[in-house]
């Protein structure tokens, strides 16, 4: 009798823990990553919160100001952008959350060594490290590996990259060099001045990227200098944000690829496009014969071919 | 012997009996074993059975409770987008109707002083309802041409306002094209009526039976209006006058084929170790597209089809250390654009952005350098490579000019300045609302930051001033 006890006693438990972790899974789904203590939520303030802000604001997500306070108009935003990016919709900023949005939470285990300014120095670890290394590396500065950890060999290849552009060769990566990298440091809380023209290369890039990556670099330079005639054009609101948010004019932003990072290629093709360069001459429409069903863009008149895309 | 076999008979019949009552002791303990191991597997089955059914509940509760929260959240959304159609339909209307008043107006308007304002009027108020517009459907053709009306309206407007102001009355043909701006001003209003309707009937513009689909719908009438729309030919950004572009530096010039091209582009692109003819281009340019590939990669290279002339050039090199400063980018900048037959040019602006140094350069005629006729030259600062050349510019405006005299001297012109100075003035010919060009005097000055200032050479005014903006991702530019 007392083993039979104890064996229903194991399967009781063993039933419980069963259903314990089926909970624990239906609301861990349900929480995403909520659990992280580094996550921002309703209620959290600081200069993370701001350049959360300032991002959602940019996109077109938040209305409000950008104070560093972390209130309900800024969850609704947060909501609104997990919606459009297909992460849950909990208002709360955790490790996925913060990757769509471009940013490292202090504090999250991927986010290695930083100092609170974002400057990177020797004993720094994390992605931002290992970005900045990536860069380097592609520039022909650094032959070491890209792993994410700032020693001796990053330091020489920043010095060296400081003295050939002009910087201070102090080893270490400050806004200047960041900028001179085409990084931006995390912790950086100066950048108030951004300006409208960077805004704009940015968010051209990404719809560059959101449209066109994987197409040849003259296709991305064409999809760049539809947007740019679309501004020019009685027919299109008068801005590059304008354009690009119109509803229904550009699917990279319904379906949310708008908020991915743009890669080097992407941004140079939008520098191009912003400096002139149009392989369209003056078009303002482009669509992929295979996907698009709209008769009335079928029935214009294709001049140019590049890539996937038809321009019109 | 026989009571003796009994006996041990007996005694074998006992001691079988007791074997099998052993026997049968024996399956009773094992029976009860199996006993206790089938309730044990019931018991088994039961509690995973439970747990399963716990969890299931448990994930249900919480799929239910989730699945709440999104419906919530959808209405939450709905009614927030709701609002802002709501909102921009309203805006809307009260542009076309203060569009419409402001048009009116200008019929009982004589003094120039009087038509100027009520010019100022019309343009702000087709600026907010372009601004409104632009929160519907884009790609429309409707909500378009709705869009290219108000636009247009607005910038007809600024410009006959400017040029009240410099003493030129409105010619009647300028009355009666306001007029039929007026009509279209109807248009726009009547698109908008069927769906103040609809508010009136408790309807929405989201949701089923939402009114979003018929009011782009209404702004078909634009795509084929009851008015004839009037050709809108001034000078301002978005004159009719631009929308097709004449391409006046090859205009005329002998066409050549793809197989010529690919000989011309083996002298422009000196490097070029294979060139392929992909298509042809009819857009405002009809150029030849071929692919380039060269030492720093693969590239795109346009000629025009009249001419023969390198228009475009695009190359995305592999990134590479940058070389220190790389005094030569203009030089080689220069030599490349000679060598595709643009002559010398004058380098007017270099600037450096993210391992590529951008250079602008100009033809000179009579001592001034010629803005309308730019060609942009990518050198990239890593290989020292040309990656890059636009003459778009070129090929829309250049063509042989008669400049003006200069009625004023480089002293007379830098006296009417209000910033020090910080360059020798020069002569230069510069675009004007898109479609005049100026001769003026251009000055580089300094105070808290560098500007560009233009004085016209003939009357002396001011023309524009351009802010020199030092950006770290674009570099230097001129806003």
């Amino acid at each position: 009798m007392q083993s039979a006890k104890k064996g229903k006693l194991l399967f009781c438990g063993i039933a419980l823990a069963l259903a314990l972790l089926m909970c624990a899974v239906c609301l861990f789904a349900a929480a995403e990553d909520t659990a992280s203590a580094a996550n921002l939520g309703q209620g959290s303030t600081g200069d993370k919160v701001s350049e959360m802000q300032r991002k959602l604001k940019n996109w077109g997500y938040y209305d409000g100001s950008v104070d560093g306070i972390f209130g309900s108009g800024t969850r609704k935003a947060v909501e609104y952008f997990q919606r459009t990016n297909g992460l849950t919709p909990d208002g709360v900023v955790g490790r996925a959350t913060a990757a769509a949005l471009g940013m490292t939470l202090s504090g999250s285990s991927s986010g290695g060594n930083e100092s609170s300014s974002g400057v990177l120095r020797r004993g720094s670890s994390g992605d931002r490290v290992s970005e900045m290394q990536r860069k380097l590396k592609n520039w022909g500065y650094y032959e070491g590996s890209v792993d994410g950890v700032f020693g001796q060999g990053t330091e020489s290849a920043i010095k060296y990259f400081q003295r050939t552009n002009g910087l201070t060769p102090d080893g270490v990566v400050g806004r200047a060099t960041a900028a001179a990298l085409g990084m931006t440091l995390s912790g950086s809380s100066s950048g108030g001045g951004e300006s409208v023209s960077s805004s704009d290369l940015e968010l051209l890039a990404r719809v560059v990227y959101g449209e066109a990556r994987g197409e040849e670099y003259i296709g991305q330079v064409a999809v760049a200098a539809v947007v740019l005639n679309r501004v020019a054009s009685p027919s299109f609101p008068g801005t590059i944000a304008g354009v690009v948010y119109q509803a229904g004019a550009f699917d990279c932003v319904a379906d949310g690829q708008i908020n991915l990072s743009p890669d080097d290629t992407a941004r140079r093709a939008a520098q191009d496009a912003l400096n002139g360069w149009d392989p369209t001459y003056g078009c303002l429409f482009y669509y992929n014969p295979r996907t698009a069903t709209s008769a009335w863009m079928l029935s214009r008149p294709v001049k140019l071919v590049i890539g996937q895309h038809n321009f019109c | 012997m026989r009571p003796k076999n009994l006996e041990e008979k007996k005694q074998a019949l006992e001691a079988y009996a007791a074997e099998l009552a052993e026997e049968d002791n024996g399956a009773g303990k094992r029976g009860a074993k199996r006993a206790k191991k089938k309730r044990a597997a019931k018991t088994a089955v039961f509690s995973v059975t439970a747990a399963l059914a716990v969890g299931a509940i448990a994930g249900l509760s919480v799929a239910l409770a989730y699945s709440e929260d999104m419906n919530s959240l959808r209405s939450e959304y709905m009614r927030d987008m709701e609002g802002v159609y709501t909102r921009h339909y309203y805006d809307l209307s009260d542009s076309a109707n203060a569009l419409d008043v402001a048009l009116g107006k200008l019929n009982a308007a004589y003094t120039a002083s009087a038509q100027q304002d009520i010019l100022y009027d019309v343009w702000n108020a087709a600026g907010l309802a372009g601004v409104s517009l632009s929160a519907f459907e884009g790609g429309e053709e409707g909500v378009m041409q709705a869009s290219k009306f108000v636009n247009q309206t607005g910038d007809y407007a600024h410009y006959l306002a400017e040029r009240l102001d410099d003493g030129e009355p409105l010619s009647r043909e300028e009355t009666e094209k306001l007029a039929k701006l007026r009509a279209m001003t109807g248009v726009l209003r009547r698109a908008l009526g069927e769906t103040r309707e609809g508010i009136s009937e408790g309807r929405l513009f989201l949701g089923e039976d939402g009114m979003l689909s018929e009011l782009t719908g209404a702004f078909d009438a634009f795509a084929d209006p009851e008015v004839d729309y009037p050709e809108m030919i001034y000078d301002g950004p978005f004159s009719d006058a631009l929308e097709h572009r004449e391409c006046k530096a090859v205009k005329g010039m002998e066409r050549i084929t793809p197989e010529e091209g690919a000989e011309l582009l083996r002298e422009y692109i000196a490097d070029a170790s294979a060139i392929e003819y992909l298509d042809r281009t009819e857009s405002d340019a009809v150029t030849l597209n071929y692919s380039v590939t060269t030492e720093a990669g693969r590239g795109f290279a346009q000629l025009t089809e009249e001419g023969g002339m390198l228009i475009a050039y695009n190359i995305l090199p592999e990134r590479r250390a940058a070389a220190e400063g790389d005094p030569q980018a203009c030089a080689v900048a220069r030599a490349f654009a000679k060598r595709a037959g643009y002559g010398d040019l004058a380098v007017v602006w270099c600037a450096s952005a993210q391992g590529t140094t951008y250079v602008n350069l100009t033809p000179v005629q009579d001592g001034a350098v010629l803005y309308p006729d730019l060609i942009k030259v990518k050198v990239d600062e890593g290989s020292g490579e040309v990656t890059g050349l636009d003459a778009t510019h070129y090929l829309y405006n250049h063509t042989d000019r008669t400049l003006p005299e200069a009625k004023l001297t480089v002293a007379e012109a830098e006296a009417k300045l209000s910033l020090p100075a910080v360059s020798e003035g020069r002569l230069a010919l510069i675009p004007m609302d898109e479609t005049k060009e100026v001769l003026t005097y251009e000055f580089e000055c300094e105070r808290e930051g560098t500007y560009f200032v233009y004085i016209d050479a003939l009357t002396g005014e001011e023309t524009n001033i351009l802010y020199v903006i030092d950006d770290t991702e674009q570099g230097e530019m001129l806003m």
